[in-house]
């Protein structure tokens, strides 16, 4: 599987969100961490065929996605930045809900969405209603919902915002299992989030990518522009703040 | 699917208030009218099918909700057809249910007898060969596609200004602004407008008494032969109009 980004713009008026980014993603974890404003959010939206694109074409397995409609949605599977619920609906209503959406047969959705909540820790709470959940547990609920159609494509937008430690570990494992046969983009500005499970980070500013690798190309980047020493810890997090403190080059790394 | 979005519009307290005010209405009225008014009085329920259906599409986008639903399979075709059949239906049973229970209750005090006899009865100057019951029943039936018509309208309205408070405005601007219009001593045509408004076809016994009819060329198409006509386009449109609406990003 392959999705390909080419030369994608979204332009508001005056203001460019994503300015003509271009990437190939196959099978693994896509890190895009950027500071708000950067235009993670646009792009992931644009990805899942929710935003208009200005110019550009965004490709699946060489078909742009628009075309493919129905076919591209059963692919996808998507956690939005402010996940919208319903307060009176139970956690096991609203995982029918949607996999009715998602097209699941009745029987096996409800087998699906047990097993959902059981792994992401909302087994006890599937008969009470999402208004009785903390942001966290709401969260939790958000992410087993992205994974009812078993996504070959799927894109997280800050998911781990409202989680405890304990719950992001137990987050990055789960990810970092599920990219081994999928695509799975995952934005955020929670670096270490990134910096665990990524395969490939792409570094976000004002709607262009200003570097992308993996992380030990980032590092001998980071200290080729910085001109470090090997015997400095190096951290995502040094070159993020590297990048959005100052500097707005881009480059590319294999 | 058509069960959850059912869900969506009972759970809201908004919703199951404003339906409980209305039948509570239709009750008073019940007991202050006798039956032939009552069929009448069905449209204080529009006001009810206002605040219910309004949110159906817009609170999806304010919820943040339609992100989520939008990427899914069904998101952008099967969804869109399940909040409308559902809208309608409660719009329709909600209509049915509480013109039906206010005639029948008197019905069952009073009787039915007289159905059958002229509506030249009410006003001696109605031009038309039907009985009581009969004008009734199509008073009914204009209650009825008009309330299906409104909900239709504010439907596509709750789909593409995805604002509940927008729509409820509109919507009870349809209802009552049309109150306030004059009639015209000058224009016909402002007139033959004026007629078409809900409110107005909600009293079919003044309306038939009035002569109203609508030349068109060499034929002549009745007032409610022309309600059907006009309310049936513009609930056509307003169906096409509002899956563009709700699925078209922005």
């Amino acid at each position: 599987m392959e999705l390909v980004l080419d030369r994608v713009t979204k332009q508001y008026k005056n203001k460019i969100a994503v300015d003509r980014l271009s990437a190939t993603l196959k099978e693994g974890v896509y890190g895009l961490l950027g500071a708000n404003g950067a235009g993670k959010t646009t792009l992931m939206r644009l990805i899942c065929d929710i935003a208009k694109i200005s110019s550009g074409e965004i490709r699946l397995d060489g078909e742009d996605i628009g075309a493919m409609g129905e076919r591209y949605r059963d692919l996808l599977g998507y956690l939005p930045q402010d996940f919208g619920y319903y307060p009176n609906f139970t956690a096991m209503e609203f995982m029918l809900y949607i996999a009715s959406l998602k097209g699941l047969a009745r029987g096996y959705a409800k087998e699906r969405s047990k097993e959902l909540l059981q792994m992401v820790g909302l087994a006890n709470e599937m008969r009470h209603k999402v208004k009785t959940f903390s942001g966290g547990m709401r969260q939790r609920l958000g992410i087993a919902q992205a994974l009812l159609n078993d996504p070959k494509l799927l894109v997280l937008d800050e998911p781990t915002a409202g989680l405890d430690p304990k719950e992001r570990v137990r987050f990055r494992n789960m990810i970092a299992e599920l990219g081994k046969d999928r695509i799975v983009i995952l934005s955020t500005h929670i670096v270490s989030d990134v910096e665990e499970i990524a395969d490939w980070i792409f570094l976000m500013k004002q709607g262009q990518f200003i570097a992308q690798g993996t992380l030990e190309a980032l590092k001998q980047h980071y200290l080729e522009v910085t001109h470090s020493e090997c015997a400095a810890p190096f951290n995502l997090e040094k070159l993020y703040l590297f990048y959005f403190s100052e500097g707005d080059e881009g480059y590319d790394l294999v | 699917m058509i069960w959850f979005e059912w869900k969506k519009i009972f759970e809201r307290r908004l919703n199951m208030a404003a339906m409980l005010l209305g039948y509570l209405l239709i009750g008073a009225c019940v007991f202050c009218f006798i039956a032939k008014e009552n069929i009448y009085d069905g449209f204080y329920l529009w006001f009810v099918i206002v605040i219910c259906v309004s949110p159906v599409f817009s609170s999806e986008y304010e919820s943040g909700a339609a992100a989520l639903l939008l990427t899914t399979k069904h998101g952008k075709g099967r969804l869109v057809w399940s909040k409308l059949v559902a809208a309608l239906l409660f719009t329709a049973g909600y209509l049915a249910v509480g013109i039906l229970a206010g005639v029948g209750v008197v019905g069952l005090f009073l009787g039915f007898s007289g159905a059958d006899l002229p509506v030249q009865l009410w006003n001696s100057v109605i031009p038309y060969n039907l009985t009581l019951g009969q004008t009734c029943a199509a008073n009914f039936a204009i209650i009825l596609l008009s309330g299906i018509t409104l909900a239709l309208v504010l439907l596509c309205c709750s789909a593409r200004l995805r604002s509940s408070l927008a729509t409820l405005v509109i919507g009870f601007m349809v209802i009552i602004a049309p109150v306030f219009f004059p009639m015209s001593k000058e224009s016909g045509l402002w007139n033959h407008i004026n007629y078409l408004f809900p409110v107005r076809a909600a009293n079919l016994k003044n309306m038939l008494g009035s002569f109203v009819s609508y030349p068109v060329g060499d034929f002549v198409i009745s007032y409610v032969e022309m309600l059907a006509v006009v309310y049936g386009l513009i609930g056509i449109m307003a169906f096409v109009l509002t899956r563009r609406g709700f699925v078209k990003a922005r």
